[in-house]
């Protein structure tokens, strides 16, 4: 074989690895099935979402009932759509339930008065606009919500959750992904276990963070009679307050340190044993803002 | 009569639920700032259900399978989870959430191997063999606790095993790690007690810390199958 012919047959060999690239992309294309549908529901009725894998997106709309658009995949056997009374069930069914075996990508739009649950093992979950109770769940997929739901509770074991905006009473978790809020008002409870919490803007009645090795960083302002509970095990804490704050700090540590840029330096609580205090008022007090730590450092710092 | 502050009321709550607090005025001024502070009213109150719930659970609970054989194979077969005991005697305050841990995962691992066993269509029985753990409340709170206490982990624990199949290895190698993370941490913080064995804050960091590990395996024995 000459050198001509040579390259004629890789010219070939290449010509055909697209050709067969092409159909390829043309039969998973082909076997997507794309989704739209629509259910009646009253505007105080309840959405419940079940998908393993792909994508939920959740808008909160003034039009009547439910709007479901998107794409199944191939593995997705098929979308039930069940409703009794108020409530609607949407849930992606499997040819065989096995992670990354079938995802389905919907856009749900829903009345946004109602109610929320979703439930996915790997799917991501979004929401935005939604005002009634919202109750979300994934294991490994991100959950992001803004507008300003009634309730929210939002937990995961991976995946990280993010929200905006919210209000009135929000209860966020997860085991190793972070907890990441803005603009939260109202009360706010935070927990993980190894991810970390981080909380930016917005004036909370309450808050609550707890992990055992992840980093707390607090960003946002009680309101007057405000109280908030940062602990960890052996994470850092850090908190930024206005230097204009009135609040009454406690602050612990058995074997952390503490770096207090506001008031005054820290205390020894024992002249053998390793633990700190401070505790101080800042203007005027009202507000109290609990810091505790087994060996994890604090710093309080303005901004 | 002295005037105590949010941390020494906080501090003092198990004594005053348990009824053990000496001397008498101490008492009387932790009830004075309880009536002024609504924050140490709702502690209190939170502690009061706890323990009025741990009370009320049932002094027996006879399933409708037997499932104590599957549980004591998955004890026997399982990883032990790490926390010793071996400490000195716990304080009337540590000794009454290890009780309403106790408690509530002996319910929680009854509840989850009675399922486990109804779906494995085990034979009946009418009650549980000797060697099963404390059926009661109070013989869990103040009997051999520590044992028991671990005894009623590891049966959650065994549970959670039999559910490796049905995870994927990432959320389980998550579930994993971070169980590594929280008995890492109980252990630091029992090795703190061992010197500190009456600091409040060690206890109630103890307190959070296995409350965390409670929390992380039951919601592992929920989580939705992925494989």
């Amino acid at each position: 074989m000459n050198e001509h012919q040579m390259g004629a047959e890789v010219t070939m060999k290449k010509a055909m690895f697209w050709m067969l690239v092409a159909m390829a992309a043309a039969g998973v294309a082909q076997a997507d099935r794309a989704v739209n549908e629509a259910r009646p529901l009253a505007a105080d009725g309840r959405v419940e979402v079940s998908n393993i894998s792909g994508e939920i997106k959740v808008i909160g709309w003034t039009g009547d009932g439910v709007v479901i658009t998107g794409t199944l995949e191939d593995g997705v056997k098929d979308l039930d759509i069940t409703s009794g009374g108020s409530r609607l069930r949407i849930e992606v069914d499997l040819e065989h339930r096995t992670r990354n075996n079938g995802s389905a990508y919907l856009t749900i739009k829903i009345p946004v008065t109602a109610d929320l649950d979703v439930e996915t093992v790997s799917a991501d979950i979004w929401v935005d606009g939604v005002r009634g109770e919202v109750d979300l769940e994934s294991v490994s997929g991100q959950i992001e919500v803004s507008g300003e739901p009634e309730s929210l509770e939002a937990s995961s074991v991976s995946g990280d959750v993010v929200t905006s905006v919210t209000a009135g009473r929000a209860e966020l978790e997860s085991v190793s992904g972070d907890i990441m809020v803005r603009h939260a008002t109202g009360r706010l409870e935070t927990a993980v276990v190894s991810g970390n919490i981080e909380i930016e803007g917005g004036v909370l009645d309450s808050f609550h963070a707890e992990t055992v090795s992840g980093s707390i960083f607090c960003a946002a302002s009680p309101s007057d009679r405000g109280r908030f509970s940062l602990e960890t095990m052996s994470g850092r804490i850090e908190m930024v307050v206005s230097p204009n704050v009135n609040a009454d700090f406690y602050i612990e540590t058995y074997s952390g340190d503490i770096d207090n840029k506001i008031g005054p330096p820290a205390r020894r609580t024992d002249e053998y044993g390793p633990g700190k205090e401070l505790r101080f008022t800042n203007g005027s007090g009202g507000a109290r803002i609990s810091i505790e730590s087994f060996s994890g450092s604090v710093k309080i710092r303005t901004d | 009569m002295k005037t105590l502050d949010c941390d020494q009321v906080l501090s003092m709550l198990d004594e005053l639920i348990d009824e053990a607090m000496e001397p008498s005025d101490a008492r009387a001024a932790a009830r004075a700032h309880l009536e002024t502070c609504p924050g140490c009213r709702a502690e209190l109150e939170s502690a009061e259900k706890l323990l009025v719930a741990a009370r009320s659970l049932p002094r027996s609970i006879e399933p409708e399978h037997d499932l104590w054989p599957g549980v004591v194979a998955g004890i026997e077969g399982s990883r032990v989870v790490h926390g010793t005991f071996d400490r000195p005697p716990a304080s009337a305050a540590r000794r009454l959430w290890l009780a309403a841990a106790a408690a509530a995962i002996l319910v929680v691992s009854v509840s989850i191997a009675y399922m486990a066993g109804l779906e494995q269509g085990q034979p009946r029985s009418a009650e549980f063999p000797p060697t099963s753990p404390p059926q009661t409340y109070m013989e869990a709170a103040y009997g051999d606790l520590a044992v028991d206490l671990e005894q009623a982990r590891n049966q959650l624990r065994a549970s959670l095993d039999q559910r490796q199949g049905e995870l994927s290895p990432e959320t389980w190698s998550v579930v994993m790690d971070n169980l590594d993370v929280i008995d890492s941490a109980i252990g630091r913080i029992e090795i703190a007690l061992a010197d500190n064995p009456n600091d409040g804050r060690l206890n109630r960091q103890l307190k959070v810390a296995y409350r965390r590990q409670i929390d992380l395996l039951q919601r592992a024995t929920r989580l939705p199958a992925e494989v």
